[in-house]
């Protein structure tokens, strides 16, 4: 398939963004391809939970992470063998076009902090918070809960290493507008796994589905 | 204004070490206790306090923050990979 938009007619974008969300929740039809999610990091997490949103129809992303493509990547990252050496930003949006060549992505190649975090996110409702560092992940926390404005939504994994069992992964809340996906025991010196990373990489995804089609509680 | 006991309701996410206190229950501490006392009293190492991001009431708070009578605190240790 081509993947340059501009080449489609809008008649073929219809058809196109009609049939791939053909088998969809019904109910958010209309209000995906209308929303913006961002995505804070681009590997274990990011690179598949952006991936799960394209599929579901998702209008719009915004990525951002700071990170080149290495070997030890590709086994739980949504990235492949000609990606190597590649901005992840970069390979992760001609990635997602593969799958969808509608979607919108406005990419950041640049780390992620305190000082740049609510310019990078500011049109977006949704964050997905996707790094590695525990550092990273609490200064994202910390900013978000010390905010004034409480309209975005933040979705924070945390617990996720080795292969323990697939059902001590839970979504749970904290306070109003924040959730938090993972084991919130087993850290990355057990190793990680595409199995586990990407549960709780879906458990992000279909939390930020759920705050879309406004179904806050769990 | 010693030894007059408040009730709040402690919960925690994450390995947070804490003995003898079920999650999500109701725990008796000191009048004018902040949450920085609270956790010294659960037993949670120095070292592992400035890790942890307090909510009180769906607020965050520092741990300074005295507690008050029926407050929730809530407790959390991220930890990392992705």
């Amino acid at each position: 398939m081509n993947q340059q938009p501009t080449k489609m007619s809008n008649k073929e974008k219809n058809i196109f963004i009609k049939e791939l969300m053909s088998r969809n929740y019904k109910p958010l039809d209309k209000v995906l391809s209308n929303t913006a999610v961002g995505i804070a990091g681009c590997g274990g997490l990011g690179s598949n939970i952006a991936h799960m949103l394209t599929r579901s129809g998702i209008g719009k992303l915004v990525i951002a992470d700071f990170d080149t493509v290495v070997t030890s990547n590709l086994n739980r990252q949504f990235f492949f063998v000609d990606d190597l050496g590649r901005n992840k930003v970069d390979a992760l949006e001609e990635n997602l076009k593969k799958i969808n060549p509608y979607i919108q992505v406005e990419k950041y190649n640049t780390k992620i902090t305190s000082d740049n975090l609510f310019n990078i996110f500011k049109n977006t409702s949704i964050i997905a918070e996707a790094f590695d560092q525990v550092s990273q992940k609490t200064m994202i926390l910390n900013s978000f809960l010390e905010r004034k404005e409480k309209g975005q939504f933040l979705v924070l994994a945390s617990g996720m290493g080795g292969i323990e069992s697939s059902n001590l992964i839970k979504t749970k809340k904290f306070g109003n507008n924040v959730y938090l996906c993972g084991d919130f025991s087993h850290d990355f010196s057990l190793g990680l796994m595409a199995a586990r990373v990407n549960i709780v990489a879906a458990h992000q995804a279909n939390t930020v589905l759920r705050i879309i089609a406004e179904k806050f509680e769990l | 204004m010693k030894n007059i006991k408040i009730n709040i309701r402690l919960s925690y996410t994450g390995v947070i070490d804490i003995k003898n206190v079920s999650n999500s229950s109701i725990i008796k501490i000191d009048t004018d206790s902040s949450i920085d006392e609270v956790l010294s009293m659960l037993g949670i190492r120095k070292g592992h306090k400035k890790y942890i991001i307090s909510m009180v009431n769906d607020e965050k708070q520092k741990s300074t923050y005295i507690l008050q009578d029926n407050d929730h605190l809530s407790l959390f240790l991220p930890i990392g990979g992705g």
